[in-house]
């Protein structure tokens, strides 16, 4: 700080009025660490729940945590073929429960989003169960997820 | 006996590490070899390690966070070796030992995050882990709005933008 001082007071007098920045008082934030960290960072969460907190956060959390919220979903919804309807069992709706999802909570029982776009988010699925809602599953159903879900690694039908 | 003796030979043996501020560390060579942080710097075109022989400039650590890393490096020194085949592993283990944790409490967090960044500069790979683990355990169980004052991020979405993700997932 005293080399900065010595600069500024051969240019200026008025020293003390001038604002210095010195790089030791900008602090490390969270926002500096580069997203391969941050994506090591979001891998060790435990819970879906801790995912979708992070989601609200800000623009930049919400691209890189997206895709872990979506890597293996729990599925309890009926597939039908025509429109594609996807409903999460997920532990965090409880917490946050928006009046729309309190509809849905209440109509369908499955306490979750009916208009989940797969279209959009298909594509982070990398494995999917599907072993509880089978009954209503047929080629066509498997058809339109593979359509969507470009990154599909596994899928379990449980015959 | 033996012991004392080739303690003493590798004591001789220093490098000198010089942080962005020109402050400059004496280390021992062990603790570079076993951090294999001459490796790096051997190859990488941008250390200056070859240039100068036994001391090298790092650019973007600085004194405080360096002195940290080095008093990490130190208290590991006789750790076994991790194995890097099972990375998955090692990751999805979040204890933290109890040293560790203590290191890392004594710290605000900007150094933290200082550590992390010099970790992976550095490339020390289980200093980077657990202080990737001690972040996850600032993360978890928070709300958004929690997460947003402990790590000081400006909410960036509009409340439109907000109900769209709400409405989504």
């Amino acid at each position: 700080a005293r080399k900065y001082h010595k600069f500024f007071s051969q240019i200026d007098g008025r020293v003390n009025s001038v604002v210095i920045i010195n790089p030791k008082y900008i602090k490390t934030s969270i926002l500096h660490m580069p997203p391969e960290i941050m994506l090591c960072i979001f891998e060790l969460l435990p819970s879906k729940k801790d995912f979708y907190s992070c989601l609200f956060v800000c623009k930049t959390w919400y691209i890189m945590v997206t895709p872990f919220l979506y890597k293996s979903p729990q599925i309890y919804q009926r597939f039908s073929s025509m429109d594609v309807v996807v409903a999460f069992i997920d532990s965090t709706t409880t917490k946050h429960l928006s009046t729309t999802k309190l509809k849905y909570a209440l109509s369908s029982k499955t306490r979750l989003p009916l208009n989940f776009p797969i279209e959009k988010y298909g594509s982070f699925i990398k494995i999917l169960d599907l072993s509880i809602g089978f009954d209503y599953i047929t080629d066509f159903t498997v058809q339109a997820i593979t359509n969507s879900c470009n990154n599909l690694r596994a899928i379990n039908l449980n015959n | 006996m033996d012991g004392y003796t080739s303690n003493n030979a590798s004591e001789n043996e220093t490098i000198t590490l010089k942080s962005s501020d020109g402050i400059e560390f004496h280390i021992d060579t062990r603790i570079a070899n076993r951090y294999t942080l001459l490796n790096n710097w051997n190859s990488g075109g941008t250390y200056w390690f070859t240039a100068f022989k036994k001391s090298a400039c790092l650019p973007n650590v600085t004194g405080k966070v360096l002195e940290k890393v080095l008093e990490w490096c130190e208290h590991h020194i006789n750790d076994p070796l991790p194995n890097y085949d099972d990375d998955d592993s090692r990751r999805r283990n979040t204890v933290i030992d109890d040293w560790d944790q203590n290191f890392l409490n004594r710290v605000d967090q900007d150094m933290l995050f200082d550590i992390i960044l010099a970790a992976n500069y550095l490339d020390i790979k289980l200093l980077l882990d657990i202080g990737c683990k001690t972040v996850a355990n600032m993360i978890k169980g928070k709300s958004p709005e929690e997460l947003r004052s402990s790590f000081n991020i400006v909410n960036d979405f509009t409340p439109e933008e907000e109900e769209a993700i709400r409405r989504e997932n």
